[in-house]
């Protein structure tokens, strides 16, 4: 092989590198899902989930999230009424938190997270599914220059919230900083920065729910 | 001629193929690599020791203020002082007699914890500040962290500069994040702790320096619109 050659080879072999590195990494951070880690998974995914209100200031909204997660596009079946229910949405004034809401999904009543939100590690996608769940609202969240999240909140805050506190009981976790806001999901958060939320459930959350499921 | 230039363009395929083989792989592995760095259990006592490195939270948290002007912008009093001891502990729990007659696991309550403030200065008042000088932490005694493990529970005698938010019931004033409680006990502003999102405008700053720029800040008061509106709330992509 000449050096002009391999020169030739070794240009081609670069671009390619750099575009399929950049192709699959960037399609890979956006398109896949974030889950937390060990990863856990709810328990019977076949048959109806059952999601109550029992806050009672956003119903249509809750609704509107337990008809979103349970429609066709989706591999889950959720549905909504006032008793014997799996998902409970309960509404607080739990004061000088900064947290406006946030989901205690638990594995044979065994919470899945510790007071401070961190995993205990008694959840997964085998023998411990998450069989129950409280989602809580904070109305005496402080919004902290974020006036959207003050209570009470509008009905796309509230839509946002539910589907947001939903993903978490699913096993769905906030993207990391990179990518970040860029990833068209549910699951973003102020904390991340971001400026645009999603209402309903997008095709980004769909597919990672029915990869999931 | 021919078979020169047939051998060149198998080469010319075969770069092009081994580069592409090899970009995946190296992705794949950086996605991989990316992936288990996400959320991992920690132990009690490395989070006091470290304090909370990783987002593996289910809750909707607020971001970091981004100077020194939005820092005070968020609060509604503004001292420095000293923390005395606990006045008080109590729980808070959401409103729902009906579940505890089901046979399901009961909703969790959330403990707080009353600290009187010895104020020495306000730098912003609201009114209700020096009637008022209690600061709630959500917090359980034991742990040495607030219940979200965003900041350590202030040190009695320890004397910080508070940038409070009135609690809805005007009865007390809430932090949860470590620059709601900045320390100005040293030579530099110190964060009760380093969260993963802290901001960086109190680094190495001299406490006396730190406070004329909030002095300066508070002139300036919610006179700048918040930096972080307006919010979009969309249907899809």
């Amino acid at each position: 092989m000449t050096k002009k050659t391999l020169r030739r080879v070794l240009a081609v072999w670069s671009a390619s590198f750099v575009v399929a590195f950049l192709v699959t990494f960037v399609v890979g951070s956006v398109a896949r899902a974030y889950e937390f880690s060990p990863p856990f998974k709810w328990e019977w995914d076949e048959t109806d989930i059952v999601v109550e209100d029992r806050g009672y200031e956003y119903q249509s909204e809750i609704i509107g999230a337990t008809v979103d997660y349970g429609d066709d596009d989706t591999d889950i079946d959720t549905t909504y009424s006032t008793s014997g229910s799996n998902i409970i949405h309960l509404l607080g004034d739990y004061e000088g938190e900064n947290i406006v809401a946030f989901a205690d999904p638990m594995s044979h009543s065994t919470p899945c997270f510790d007071e401070d939100h961190y995993l205990t590690g008694d959840c997964d996608t085998s023998d411990n599914r998450v069989d129950f769940a409280y989602i809580y609202w904070n109305t005496g969240a402080d919004p902290q220059g974020y006036p959207d999240f003050e209570y009470p909140w509008t009905s796309e805050v509230a839509q946002y919230i539910s589907r947001h506190e939903m993903g978490h009981v699913f096993g769905f976790a906030h993207p990391p900083p990179t990518p970040g806001c860029s990833v068209q999901t549910v699951m973003l958060t102020p904390e991340m920065g971001c400026s645009t939320f999603y209402i309903q459930l997008t095709s980004h959350d769909n597919t990672n729910i029915n990869n999931k499921y | 001629m021919m078979k020169q230039y047939g051998h060149r363009k198998v080469f010319v395929i075969l770069g092009s193929v081994v580069g592409v083989i090899s970009g995946l792989i190296v992705a794949a592995v950086m996605l991989a690599v990316c992936a288990g760095d996400q959320s991992t259990p920690t132990a009690l006592g490395e989070r006091l020791q470290n304090g909370p490195l990783s987002d593996n939270s289910t809750g909707i948290k607020l971001p970091p203020p981004k100077s020194i002007q939005d820092l005070v912008n968020r609060a509604d009093a503004i001292v420095i002082g000293t923390v005395g001891g606990p006045i008080g502990e109590g729980e808070n729990q959401p409103y729902s007699p009906e579940l505890a007659k089901r046979d399901i696991p009961q909703p969790r309550s959330f403990p707080f914890i009353d600290y009187e403030i010895l104020i020495d200065e306000v730098l912003l008042d609201d009114g209700l500040i020096e009637s008022t000088p209690v600061l709630r932490v959500a917090a359980r005694p034991d742990t040495g962290f607030n219940l979200y493990g965003t900041m350590r529970v202030p040190s009695v005698g320890g004397r910080y500069l508070f940038t409070l938010r009135a609690n809805s019931d005007k009865r007390a004033y809430g932090v949860v994040y470590p620059w709601s409680l900045i320390s100005v006990d040293g030579a530099t502003v110190a964060l009760l702790d380093r969260e993963r999102s802290a901001p960086n405008f109190t680094d190495k700053i001299e406490v006396p320096d730190f406070v004329e720029a909030v002095k300066a800040a508070v002139l300036n008061w919610r006179k700048t619109d918040w930096p972080n509106g307006p919010l979009n709330f969309v249907t899809s992509e």
